[in-house]
């Protein structure tokens, strides 16, 4: 890939990252849900992975939809029961939930990868925006600051600074490797099957194709694979089945 | 570039337009905090910190606590996980007291939050005299010495005359009143009135006021504040069980009435968690509290049925389900243990027995003229009477005679009850739509044995709360799930019986008392006594002066200080409280404190406190005491928890006051300066010492580390190396895994279920002379003389609720600038319908008043679609008038004070007043629980 097309690489992973944090940080409005659902919305969406599950069940939101089906007040009930109110489908959307397990299984809330994540933001001088009050290790934030790190990649590689560029991806990798990626596919599998409506079912999927393909492409374990390097075949596998 | 990867940045970009807007964090030069606090979860770490395993008193659930100190001062709380309340599953108990460092246990914000009022700079440090008259907030500091001495001796210690004191009360021989001689000899007049008291500390106390000191009225405790009609309801129930629970881990449909055990309950923190693994398994919650609750927010279902309706609405369901055939009729039909035990069953029932309708007794043999001693019942059968012991099945339904008595089974006379109201008029009672009620008896009826009707609190804190007990009770009977997996667990784990008498224990305490006395009389609360065989009685006839509790089978706490300042049925001389708040716990407390404010009516009241406490203040001296973390006992859990359990209370740290006491060394000392039976060098017997709490705590100790079995103790070659091996994990608790055996529960409780009680048929109201109703039963709120409760509906509309929220505890959590942080206030919580009605915003200041307390209760108001229209609640913790909230005097200055801690309101001070009494809130007269749900009250803009 040519420098520019590293940097619009990096753009995009950043722009999946920021659009499922803020998904799963504020649920649904009519906006999002009018944008998702419109015909460029759907096109656009369509082209992000060739699998076609994910299309089908893309077509299904769309249908729902239109079909009335799909509500904004009936995905704002979901997103409630999954990522708010703790009751029997609530995915406990915290990594120190699904990480710091104990012998029954679940562990804790404020566990230890709370506090690591938030040494890591803090690192980075990130503090919460005034009106949010989630832990630092929610879903949603994880994701932002994947989000993150992948712009300050591109901003380090608009600037021409190699060595920080690396650094950046050296970050995103240690932090996939470490949080995000132990929990979240597995989040992102309870969110589909336990989701109610196919908007939420067709997230838990997306989300679960987009970080196996991250996997693939850049995460993998025993080593860091540079981000840009990959190969067109090695996306091909990522996306595929 | 691929086209795959030219589309994925097409659509992704895109994508990122989608969701463009501000992210949740962002970057600064300092950064603000994260909500989670602290760059460390434990702070409290490495080789300088001790850990101390004790047992939690934030609130009644007796959770394990691992103590972290460092330097000799409690540093961070955590949950002992070898305490079954902690861990699902607790540690193995073998397991290495320091590996089991490594783990933590759960532990509550309030239980967190203790250390706080073990700190708390208000706690009281020396003993305090009053100065001025009583309840005037003038004190000085004493010596214990001095304390001691005046105490015993008495004399004129006020200025205001001669008072006896302990040594001159302490008459064994003369009766109080020679024309009622049952009302025992004079020590009777000392009472002893504990607020909250534990085990090991309450066999202790009745080893003095009792056993030593010779008062009847030696543990006149809170409970009947709390929810007593519910232990009397099960032990009308029952054959000796004063506890039900759901057997959570293994049920799959509970209905809880009255009771929210997400936030409150006990224990409560192994309730919410197991009610998690319960629903995550798809197990069915159902709710029935007029207030959405945390509980209600986690269930299938709500039911926001009208107060004090529980017993109606379980009637409705019987309705359903006699209707529909969905009675366990097979297992009610069995009349005996043997041939229920053929059945699977461990515990049967008493429907089939026939009851005498001339005399609301149980048929015996005897009456009809059939074989069998009195031990025999008499069931129906194939056309007979047969003695229940001789056949497998009896008849479920019968009337007729039996050798010219009218009998019908109690099956029949239950049908027959149950039948006199439609399920329309039952949920019209109830204030509920009948397919409610249906859908529940359905519901109920659909998951075999693994279904439980569980109450607590809510469901008895009612004039009618006995009734309710036994009538909710009763629907567990009908589907026969008593000690089944999942079922309706009447006995729990249970503990190590830390007082000896079994055969592996070395040191059975009752007998190691010389010269132990032996008490007679009537308590002051009438406890336990009935009316008909008092003197009064046999002079005047109904109605009772008072009421008589004879089914008061713990104490009627409310009922103590009115009783003391109406000197019924005689005077009480001394008065002496430990860790007792009555006059802020209970209903209408605030007008119980007239009644001990004079002394020429009670001439001494001694409270022994930790801080200045509503009631306290109103004492002529106060003996300060030590916080549980500085405390022992020997703590016992409630059947959910299905293995067995001791936990063991130990001193923390060292006594942060030093001139505090713990009431075992206020008590020894009492009693060896008194030289009191079983006190001193020789206390146990000769050369055997109680000279201190520790010479108590060791044998109690023992007791659970021996086991009650024989070989059944902990390892260790040695008693010291016992007492250590269970001291070292906080407690002796059984393994996990015994939680069951086979299709039971391990611990089961294994006799009758009774849906009739006799001895409730057969004993009078001690005012109305009327019986009691031995089947279940719904009756409308009464008074005293058993009255329907008349209020003007259009000036008082609403109906006063309580509840118990999850961040406090009663009168004990105040005190912790923690948990007021996270509930700074307690709130007047309106439906939003009623509201709008009279014009209230939230967080607009309300006023809640009753016709017998206009001027009322003030705190802002909670506006809320989650309420029963017509209720109003104020959660009970806040709103305190003493504890610092206001200034004494103390050796001539004003002593500082904290405002914040008498922020909100309590709901107590506006509840109704018995019409009859005038002097005490409205009370169950069977089981003698406080009524905290009754009360009518307007609400208005302050
Ligand atoms: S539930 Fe009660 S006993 Fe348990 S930790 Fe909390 S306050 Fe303490």
């Amino acid at each position: 890939m040519t420098n520019a097309e590293q940097i619009q690489w990096e753009e995009a992973r950043s722009a999946v990252y920021g659009f499922f944090s803020q998904a799963f940080i504020r649920g649904p409005s009519r906006q999002f849900l009018g944008a998702l659902i419109s015909d460029e919305g759907t096109a656009n969406l369509r082209e992000i992975f060739p699998d076609a599950a994910y299309r089908q069940e893309l077509a299904q939101v769309r249908l729902d939809a239109q079909e009335g089906r799909l509500t904004l007040e009936g995905a704002v009930l979901d997103f409630e029961a999954l990522f708010r109110v703790p009751g029997p489908r609530y995915l406990s959307p915290y990594e120190s939930v699904y990480r710091s397990q104990t012998a029954s299984g679940w562990g804790c809330l404020c566990g230890p990868e709370t506090a690591a994540v938030e040494r890591l933001y803090l690192k980075e001088g990130l503090g919460p925006n005034a009106e949010f009050s989630e832990l630092p290790d929610h879903v949603g934030v994880e994701l932002e600051f994947m989000a993150f790190l992948c712009l300050k990649a591109v901003e380090a590689m608009h600037a021409g600074d190699a060595a920080a560029a690396q650094e950046y991806h050296h970050q995103q990798y240690c932090f996939f490797m470490e949080h995000v990626g132990p929990w979240v596919r597995l989040l992102a599998e309870r969110l589909a099957s336990q989701a109610q409506t196919s908007l939420y079912r067709f997230l838990g999927n997306f989300l679960n194709l987009f970080l196996e393909m991250e996997g693939n492409l850049h995460f993998r374990p025993g080593g860091e694979q540079p981000v840009g390097r990959a190969t067109d075949a090695s996306l091909q596998q990522g996306v595929g089945q | 570039m691929d086209d795959s990867r030219r589309k994925f940045i097409q659509g992704a970009l895109a994508l990122g337009a989608l969701a463009a807007t501000a992210g949740c964090m962002g970057s600064s030069e300092k950064p603000a905090r994260w909500i989670s606090g602290g760059p460390d979860v434990d702070p409290v770490s490495g080789p300088k910190v001790k850990f101390v395993r004790t047992v939690c008193l934030g609130c009644h659930s007796a959770c394990g606590l691992q103590c972290k100190v460092v330097d000799g001062v409690l540093a961070k709380i955590d949950g002992n996980p070898y305490h079954p309340n902690n861990m699902e599953p607790h540690l193995p108990f073998k397991t290495d007291p320091k590996e089991a460092e490594k783990v933590n246990g759960t532990v509550c914000a309030k239980g967190g939050a203790t250390m706080q009022t073990l700190y708390d700079p208000f706690r009281l440090q020396h003993p305090l005299k009053r100065v001025g008259p009583r309840g005037s907030g003038q004190w000085k500091t004493i010596t214990w010495d001095q304390a001691y001495e005046e105490i015993i001796k008495g004399g004129n210690l006020f200025g205001e005359g001669h008072v006896d004191g302990l040594a001159a009360c302490r008459d064994l021989k003369t009766p109080i009143d020679p024309e009622a001689p049952e009302l025992g000899p004079k020590a009777n007049q000392v009472v002893f009135m504990p607020g909250r008291i534990e085990h090991g500390k309450k066999e202790f106390t009745d080893r003095f006021f009792r056993d030593a000191y010779g008062t009847i009225n030696f543990r006149m405790d809170h409970t009947s504040i709390c929810e007593v009609s519910h232990h009397v309801g099960l032990k009308l129930c029952t054959d000796g069980r004063s506890h039900i629970k759901p057997d959570i881990m293994s049920a799959r449909y509970i209905i809880f009435f009255g009771t929210t055990p997400y936030e409150a309950n006990f224990p409560m923190q192994a309730l919410a968690r197991k009610l998690n693994f319960f629903r995550e398994r798809g197990g069915k919650m159902v709710i029935v509290d007029p207030r959405f609750s945390n509980s209600a927010a986690k269930a299938s279902e709500w039911i926001p049925i009208l107060p004090g309706t529980d017993a109606a609405f379980a009637l409705g369901m019987m309705r359903w389900m006699m209707d529909h055939d969905r009675v366990d009729k097979r297992y009610l039909s069995f009349p005996n243990q043997k041939a229920a035990g053929a059945d699977g069953h461990l515990t049967w029932s008493d429907a089939s027995y026939l009851v005498r309708q001339d005399s609301r007794k149980l048929l015996r043999p005897a009456d009809a003229k059939i074989p069998g001693d009195d031990k025999g019942l008499v069931v129906w059968k194939d056309g007979a009477p047969h003695d229940n012991r001789t056949v497998a099945t009896a008849d479920l339904e019968y009337a007729g005679t039996v050798a010219g008595i009218p009998v019908k089974t109690v099956y029949t006379m239950l049908k027959e009850r149950v039948g006199g109201r439609t399920v329309k008029e039952y949920a019209a009672i109830c204030g509920l739509d009948p397919q409610i009620i249906e859908r529940t008896a359905a519901d109920f009826t659909s998951f075999g044995r693994q279904a439980v009707a569980d109450f607590y609190r809510g469901a008895v804190q009612h004039t009618n709360g006995t009734y309710n007990a036994r009538t909710l009770a009763t629907l567990n009977f009908l589907i026969g799930n008593v000690s089944w997996k999942g079922g309706c667990e009447a006995h729990g784990g249970s503990h190590w019986h830390e007082m000896g008498g079994k055969p592996g224990n070395p040191y059975n305490l009752a007998k190691l008392h010389p010269g132990k006395v032996k008490v007679t009389g009537v308590p002051v609360d009438r406890n336990k006594h009935n009316y008909e065989d008092s003197t009064e009685f046999k002079k005047k006839g109904y109605p009772a002066k008072r009421p008589w509790y004879p089914f008061g089978y713990d104490f009627v706490y409310q009922e103590v200080f009115p009783s003391i300042g109406a000197k019924y049925p005689y005077q009480t001389k001394i008065l002496i409280t430990y860790w007792n708040n009555v006059v802020y716990a209970a209903p209408a407390g605030t007008k119980l404190a007239a009644a001990v404010k004079d002394p020429k009516v009670l001439p001494l009241f001694i409270a022994i406190d930790a801080v200045m406490g509503e009631t306290s203040s109103l004492a002529d001296y106060i003996l300060p005491t030590r916080h549980f973390l500085e405390d022992y006992a020997t703590e016992h859990v409630a059947p959910t928890i299905l293995t067995q359990t001791s936990g063991l209370r130990v001193p923390v740290v060292e006594p942060v006051h030093k001139d505090s006491k713990l009431l075992e060394e206020i008590c020894i000392d009492l009693g060896v300066k008194m030289g009191l039976p079983g006190f001193g060098k020789d206390g146990f017997g000769p050369g055997d010492p109680l000279l201190s709490a520790w010479d108590w705590y060791k044998k109690l100790f023992a007791n659970i580390a021996y086991g009650d079995k024989e070989n059944d103790a902990v390892p260790g070659a040695t008693e010291a190396e016992k007492l250590k091996y269970i001291m070292d994990r906080g407690g002796r608790f059984e393994d996990y895994g015994k939680a069951y055996k086979g299709d039971h529960t391990n611990h089961a409780y294994k006799k009758i279920c009774l849906i009739y009680n006799e001895k409730l048929a057969t004993t009078k109201h001690s005012m109305t002379g009327e019986y009691f109703d031995g089947l279940p039963y719904y009756e409308p709120i009464r008074d005293s003389l058993g009255r329907p409760l008349v209020r003007d509906e259009n000036k008082y509309p609403f109906l006063l609720n309580t509840y118990k929220p999850s961040y406090h505890a009663q009168a004990r959590t105040a005190a912790s600038p923690w948990l007021m942080e996270i509930t700074p206030e307690e709130w007047v919580q309106i439906y939003a319908g009623d509201a709008a009605k009279l014009g209230i915003k939230n967080g607009d200041l309300v006023v809640v008043f009753s016709q017998d307390n206009p001027e009322g209760v003030k705190a802002k108001a909670l506006v809320t679609e989650g309420m029963r229209p017509g209720i109003v609640t104020i959660p009970h913790s806040l709103g305190r008038w003493e504890y610092g909230a206001k200034s004494f005097k103390l050796d001539g200055k004003d002593t500082p004070t904290r405002k914040w801690i008498g922020r909100g309101a309590s709901a107590n001070p506006v509840m109704t007043v018995d019409p009859h009494l005038k002097d005490v809130c409205m009370t169950d007269p069977i089981g003698g629980s406080a009524s905290f749900y009754d009360s009518r009250v307007g609400v208005r803009k302050a």
